[in-house]
């Protein structure tokens, strides 16, 4: 007798190791599938043929290596982006940076120019003149920007200024008398 | 394998260790390469097949949460590979020629020569073995399946019955028609039956 949808339900979760109950027909028919599970189960069984196992470990290697070479290409790509934001940012605060409230006024393409002169400490001494040039022509261009007084000194310069016209008032007053 | 053993198997291969994939294959190739072969019928697809599936382990294992076993996490993927490979009819044995004169072609008597002489016992083991792949083509490929992963991937029929997603009852009923189907194709064969 063939049993019922609810029947297999029973007797699965009975051949599934679950603690049932079962009796007649449905004992009969589970017994009867351990059985035939159990005689064909060798038969499907088939060596693997050497070639197989090695053509399979070869495609493996070959994965695993793509993989890891992969991984490093990922990081590769993601370090150079690193490096572009990174100098895209220090590039940006260079040229947007406010200009220092004491000292002189260095524009922004001075320092850019002075970050993007080459600094290879392997250089030859060729290299090392061709520097010191590069300095000492930056120094000049420096010395002679305009000199912008920080707020004391330009106050102090003020000070100056009235004590001289005050001297002068004194003088005219003086000399029309 | 102890589940510890495992674990750790599983951890060293997520993270890239071709030693733990090449124990993997160690471990489950024959298994799978066993399946692949009753599941297609020929060794050519199965060797094929067995390839193909270490690149998608590979590729998939980062996936895999280790919260269940392994096993029917590795047939789900042998299963759907089966399954593509029916559906797309590609089964291609290497072609056969007398003289090998088609590109790619393997003659015949280079065959011959190089499986060698065969031991009468391999030689029925191999007869027995088409027989029971012919046995097995007489079943629906769900039924096929189920039958197959019970032995292979050693799957409850809880764990088939979730994989297809139909009740438990159905999964057992299948098994059962196809242990019939199997006992009576292979008995009218050597008239036992």
């Amino acid at each position: 007798m063939e049993p019922t949808e609810r029947q297999y339900d029973r007797i699965a979760r009975w051949l599934d190791g679950e603690d049932l109950r079962l009796e007649g027909p449905e004992l009969q028919a589970a017994q009867d599938i351990r059985r035939q599970e159990a005689a064909w189960g060798p038969m499907l069984d088939a060596p693997v043929p050497a070639a197989a196992m090695t053509a399979a470990r070869n495609r493996l290697t070959r994965a695993v290596a793509r993989r890891k070479h992969h991984s490093l290409r990922v990081g590769a790509f993601v370090g150079a982006i690193l490096a572009v934001a990174a100098a895209i940012v220090l590039a940006v605060t260079v040229l947007w940076m406010p200009a220092p409230s004491n000292g002189p006024d260095v524009p922004a393409s001075v320092l850019f120019a002075a970050l993007s002169t080459p600094s290879d400490s392997s250089a030859g001494g060729d290299d090392t003149g061709a520097l010191a040039e590069r300095v000492s022509a930056l120094e000049e261009e420096m010395t002679s920007l305009v000199y912008t007084p920080a707020p004391v000194d330009a106050q102090n310069n003020g000070s100056d200024v009235q004590a001289d016209e005050s001297w002068l008032d004194d003088y005219l007053n003086d000399s029309t008398t | 394998m102890d589940p510890a053993q495992l674990r750790a198997m599983i951890a060293s291969a997520q993270k890239g260790s071709a030693e733990a994939y090449q124990a993997m294959l160690d471990a489950y190739g024959p298994r799978l390469y066993g399946y692949f072969l009753r599941a297609c019928g020929n060794h050519h697809d199965a060797e094929d097949l067995l390839g193909e599936f270490m690149l998608r382990m590979v590729r998939r294992l980062k996936d895999y949460d280790d919260r269940g076993r392994l096993e029917p996490w590795l047939f789900r993927i042998a299963a759907n590979m089966v399954r593509d490979r029916i559906r797309r009819g590609k089964a291609n044995p290497t072609p056969l020629s007398i003289s090998a004169e088609v590109e790619g072609a393997v003659s015949l008597g280079e065959r011959l020569v190089a499986d060698g002489p065969l031991a009468d016992a391999e030689m029925l083991a191999r007869e027995a073995s088409v027989e029971l792949n012919q046995a097995l083509d007489k079943l629906d490929s769900k039924t096929r399946d189920m039958m197959l992963l019970r032995h292979f991937a050693e799957m409850s029929f809880k764990e088939i019955a979730e994989m297809y997603d139909c009740p438990l009852g159905t999964v057992l009923a299948r098994v059962h028609r196809g242990l019939r189907t199997l006992k009576e194709v292979m008995g009218k064969r050597h008239g036992t039956d």
